[in-house]
């Protein structure tokens, strides 16, 4: 509701004036501190205006030639008895006619949301953490639109963001700022002003405006089958869930263990791109390091982190002590020197005897080289979002009505924002479907998302309103609207 | 990563007839010719009741080890025939359903709807069917709201 107005009598007179502003900025208009005003009102011969659009024939003799005449791209303003009604941007001036002594056009004018930019450029949002109000996405959105804090009446809502790193992309702004604002219940509408501000999508709620009889000329409606039976929110569960697969091999490792090393580390990962969590991974050894001679190393595995772990041969200390040893026997008792026996005769000197010992032993260390073959076995999981669904139906609908409308949308926070987001859409959708119109007593305060109230009862959501404003005509308000 | 590994990557995520589901079975023989062998599985995919039967993309050894609970990712076909082509990082959650009397605007008491599966436990293989023996252990049970539907041997 605009309070800016307050409510009119039966015999309420309107005083209309039409301004146009060559050089106005839209900030200039909705802080009123333009001053470029240049007066329509007396060309005007049919004025009429909507919520999101007006349309003005003008006609003139030779006033608006030339550089006096509108063109698009400027403000076009509509005052009611001095205070500003509505303003839009000229889109097209169209019907041109030029005839003897008297030349008319059609101005067609719309609210600044109508814009490509507002509608049809489609943009990518930062990045936003955890926790971020969805407040402050919605006045990043509206600055990306070259709105400063004067054109938006925006409030603070409870409502923030649950998933990391949430980006919208390839979303036109109004689609942004719609998306983010449903689960709590509103839709981005552009006040009479010119200001960006949030309707209530709840039509249980109590009714902004009530009538009496005497406010209202005609009410005609119309009832229809609803276009739907059921409404399904899909929305991303904040809480990552656990899925484990089969228990399985992850790696397979070969890894020769021997005296010329004594520890040997193989890190493993347990898939290819080093992603892959697994858990209660063990060893499995297919053919060991050890099962050549003699045993030389101990074989361990650990698991380090949740996407690898550490393969361990420890060879033995006595390996390389004994081939160190064995070598420096084989040099040492090279020096020990042979008796020679004389006349000559079979012998087995005694420094050979020693030397071949050391040499037996670096031939069994170096025997007991092994190779292993290893695997890693485990059970792999990975955490996983789950998108729940929440389904608000009508219990009445036969089931050869179904119709069911599915929303996907991440900026629910939880299963109770959820149910209430479900049930309040499927009123709204489903209400929807039988269009009202009722012809009122004009009265600026109503905006598109107000309840108003006739005098039995009935209330009506208003989607829409239209006015003729033409010099002489009836000072009526028709509302479109459904039942709420 | 390579060039083509990020135009397939650029494929599967433009492509519409995709979807994300929750393996509810253990891959069971679907049909063979001797030679080559289709697997298949009963995939969750957020709706009342599973898809029954979804084959499990050939040359796709990872799937076949896929436990139940597993998410996965689904293709359909040109004739509309889903089959399981990869893992996914997405799977359908919970399922809850809300009466709405359109009239009065009152609401009924929400009922969950959501299909999980898991191995029976041994108290439930002790207790359906008559007791132990009827139901083989490992035995997976499918269950909508935590209420036993069915159970896969």
């Amino acid at each position: 509701m605009d309070w800016r107005w307050s409510p009119c009598s039966i015999d309420y007179q309107r005083v209309t004036t039409v301004w146009y502003h060559p050089t106005a900025t839209p900030l200039e208009m909705v802080s009123n501190t333009h001053s470029d005003s240049v007066e329509l009102t007396e060309y005007v011969n049919r004025l009429s205006q909507s919520s999101s659009e007006a349309q003005a024939t003008l006609t003139w003799h030779k006033e608006l030639d030339g550089a006096n005449q509108p063109v698009p791209g400027c403000i076009f303003e509509i005052r009611e008895n001095g205070l500003m009604l509505w303003w839009g941007i000229i889109e097209g001036l169209s019907d041109y006619q030029l005839s003897s002594g008297q030349r008319a056009l059609t101005i067609t004018v719309r609210s600044r949301d109508a814009s490509t930019l507002w509608r049809d450029t489609r943009r990518v949002s930062e990045l936003y953490p955890v926790g971020t109000p969805l407040h402050i996405i919605t006045r990043d959105i509206a600055e990306s639109l070259g709105l400063t804090s004067a054109e938006m009446f925006i409030g603070e809502t409870s409502g923030s963001t649950v998933h990391s790193n949430t980006q919208l992309a390839d979303l036109t702004a109004w689609e942004m700022l719609s998306v983010l604002n449903l689960p709590s219940g509103t839709s981005p509408v552009v006040d009479a002003i010119g200001r960006l501000k949030f309707i209530s999508r709840d039509i249980s709620r109590r009714a902004d405006i009530v009538l009496t009889k005497s406010n209202y000329s005609s009410v005609r409606g119309s009832k229809a089958r609803p276009p739907l039976t059921a409404i399904r929110i899909k929305w991303l569960d904040p809480n990552l869930s656990k899925v484990s697969q089969q228990d399985q091999q992850l790696a397979a490792e070969t890894i020769t263990a021997g005296y010329f090393q004594i520890r040997q580390r193989k890190r493993i990962h347990f898939s290819q791109d080093g992603r892959q969590r697994a858990e209660n991974t063990h060893l499995v050894i297919r053919q060991s390091a050890n099962s050549s001679f003699v045993r030389v190393c101990e074989e361990t595995y650990q698991q380090l982190t949740q996407t690898e772990g550490e393969i361990v041969l420890e060879t033995s200390f006595w390996v390389p002590t004994l081939i160190t040893a064995g070598m420096g026997a084989m040099l040492s008792t090279a020096f020990i020197p042979d008796a020679v026996a004389v006349p000559p005769v079979e012998t087995i000197p005694t420094g050979r005897v020693i030397q071949a010992v050391a040499g037996l032993e670096v031939l069994l260390v170096m025997a007991s080289i092994g190779t292993g073959m290893y695997e890693i076995w485990g059970t792999p999981y990975d955490f996983i979002h789950a998108r729940n669904t929440t389904e608000a139906y009508d219990d009445s609908a036969p089931e050869w009505t179904e119709k069911i409308i599915e929303i996907e949308n991440d900026f629910v926070m939880d299963e109770t924002q959820a149910q209430a987001f479900a049930v309040r859409e499927l009123l709204y959708q489903v209400r929807e479907a039988s269009v009202f119109t009722v012809s009122i007593v004009d009265d600026p305060r109503i905006e598109k998302g107000d309840i108003i109230e006739l005098e039995d009862g009935e209330r009506i959501y208003v989607l829409d309103y239209r006015r003729d404003l033409t010099s002489g005509a009836e000072a009526l308000l028709e509302v479109q609207g459904f039942r709420a | 990563m390579s060039i083509l590994t990020y135009i397939t990557q650029a494929e599967i995520r433009a492509a519409a007839e995709e979807l994300d589901g929750k393996i509810l079975t253990r891959p069971a023989l679907l049909v063979t010719d001797g030679l080559s062998m289709l697997y298949a599985v009963d995939v969750d995919i957020g709706q009342e009741s599973p898809l029954r039967n979804v084959p499990i993309a050939r040359a796709n050894r990872d799937l076949l080890y896929a436990e139940v609970g597993a998410a996965v990712r689904l293709r359909r076909s040109e004739s509309g025939r889903y089959e399981v082509s990869g893992f996914s990082q997405e799977a359908p959650g919970t399922f809850i359903r809300i009466p709405v009397s359109l009239t009065t605007f009152v609401l009924g008491p929400a009922s969950d709807e959501t299909l999980s599966a898991r191995p029976l436990t041994y108290v439930e293989l002790g207790t359906i069917g008559g007791g132990y023996g009827v139901c083989p252990y490992g035995a997976i049970g499918i269950f909508k709201g935590g209420i036993l539907q069915e159970i896969r041997a």
